[in-house]
């Protein structure tokens, strides 16, 4: 832009051309010469706003980036080990399919005085202990938290809405408003998700095959004094009358028919609760829907808040 | 006894589970993905479909997903070899879904074919 206000003004000066252009105008009024110039004088300044504000866009395309980058890293750093025995166990697991499924399948087809049947037990019974010690693995990579571990809240919220709007019927509106600042659950994550899925279950099954939705919000919020997630899970579905209302927590308590429910959701998500400290509630009409309140204390650390603050939440919310 | 529609993307794992079920006399038809299993089932009626859950080229869960949708689906098990590396339990999910039953891998010959048969079971007599 400078560039090009020099490459007219240089020679303007330089040259005399003022005179001149002068006398041209003078001679032509007609021409409207001078509103032309003042134009032509104008344009730089759309130009430079524009230019500025694609700059502006740039940079902060570049900070997210970087911030994004960060995320990761500090992720990568903390799930490192888990993920890799994660991956592993998966592996390890396809793996020993053939050993664990043949040989059993052998094991009944050979007959009982066969002396190679105590073999193709050991083998079979080999397998078997690995696929025990995999499962230890895997279970210590999920339940990182119990051990003290950091769990990134945010992602892994993140990726519960993912697999509950995935299961979602079509008819069924799935409306999750997660806080993308929530303390971390003093909760193993795999049984925080397990009350949810539950309580999530029991809604999709109120609204049975007909229209309606379910709302999934988790905000940070404190119990007498103590940091913790307050849930909630509500739906439009059928409700719950006032006699089973007192009677759904209980174990073996079902309103579905035999060979579909247990009757034992609730209860565990209710045992879940009271393991940690945590608290659940109910309101409903029978005729408009239910909502389900959870609280699970919680507790925020130090480091995680600028990490908390991440876009992740924000666009699953949205 | 059942035509069973077997999906699963691991050469061995098919070949181990097609062997197990053709002992018990079910017939199988084998896919090695998600895709390659929905497009069969377009022109295919099976009685039961077995299902992976973590594949290339559409998973289980979008097969459960697009099977559900259908009125004459065939029942579902699913069968997962463990979580993939995020905090959501896919044999959960797929149970939310909608499959039948879910199974861990490595399973049994005698515990996959109590499940086929169980699962068949349940199914009302058309
Ligand atoms: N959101 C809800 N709306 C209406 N009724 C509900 C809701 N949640 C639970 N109930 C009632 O509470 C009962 C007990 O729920 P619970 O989760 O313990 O068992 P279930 O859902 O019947 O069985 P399972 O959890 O094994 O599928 C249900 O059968 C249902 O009658
Ligand atoms: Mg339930």
């Amino acid at each position: 832009m400078l560039v090009l206000l020099l490459l007219v003004w240089v020679p303007m000066s330089e040259l005399d051309l003022y005179e001149w252009f002068y006398e041209v105008s003078r001679a032509h009024e007609d021409w409207d010469l001078d509103e032309t110039v003042i134009l032509l004088l104008l344009l730089p300044l759309p130009l430079t706003w524009y230019t500025w504000r694609r700059m502006r866009e740039a940079q902060k395309q570049t900070e997210r980036l970087l911030e994004l980058e960060r995320q990761l890293s500090h992720a990568r750093k903390m799930d490192g080990l888990g993920t890799l025995a994660a991956g592993m166990a998966h592996q390890v697991n396809n793996q020993l399919q053939p050993v664990i499924g043949l040989s059993e399948l052998i094991v009944v087809q050979t007959a009982e005085e066969d002396p190679r049947l105590r073999q193709l037990e050991m083998i079979r019974d080999a397998a078997m202990r690995a696929r025990g010690s995999l499962d230890t693995v895997l279970r210590i990579s999920r339940r990182r938290n119990e051990f003290g571990g950091e769990v990134d809240v945010t992602q892994n919220m993140a990726d519960l809405v993912d697999m509950l709007s995935l299961s979602c019927p079509s008819d069924v509106t799935f409306l999750p408003i997660i806080s993308d600042a929530l303390p971390e659950p003093k909760m193993a994550w795999d049984d925080l998700e397990s009350v949810i899925m539950n309580l999530f279950s029991n809604a999709l099954a109120a609204i049975g095959g007909a229209q309606g939705s379910v709302t999934f919000t988790a905000t940070p919020g404190q119990m007498s004094g103590v940091d913790g997630l307050f849930l909630s899970l509500s739906d439009t579905g059928v409700g719950i009358t006032p006699d089973m209302l007192s009677r759904i927590f209980e174990p073996y308590f079902t309103s579905k028919p035999v060979g579909e429910g247990t009757g034992l959701g609730l209860w565990q998500v209710q045992e879940l609760l009271r393991n940690v400290g945590g608290q659940i509630s109910v309101d409903s009409q029978p005729g408009s829907g239910a909502q389900f309140k959870v609280w699970v204390p919680g507790i925020f650390r130090a480091e995680d808040n600028h990490w908390t603050k991440g876009s992740v939440a924000r666009e699953a919310a949205g | 006894m059942a035509h069973i529609l077997l999906i699963e993307d691991d050469a061995a794992v098919r070949d181990t589970f097609e062997i197990i079920l053709g002992a018990d006399g079910h017939q199988v038809t084998m896919a090695a993905d998600g895709l390659q299993g929905l497009s069969l089932l377009r022109t295919l009626k099976v009685d039961l479909v077995l299902t992976d859950i973590i594949m290339p080229n559409c998973d289980g869960v979008e097969v459960i997903r697009a099977l559900r949708k259908r009125a004459d689906a065939p029942p579902i098990i699913a069968i997962s070899g463990g979580a993939r590396t995020s905090a959501v339990n896919y044999l959960e999910v797929a149970k939310l879904l909608g499959a039948q039953q879910i199974l861990s891998k490595p399973v049994g010959a005698m515990e996959l074919l109590r499940t086929i048969s169980d699962v068949l079971a349940a199914q009302p007599v058309k």
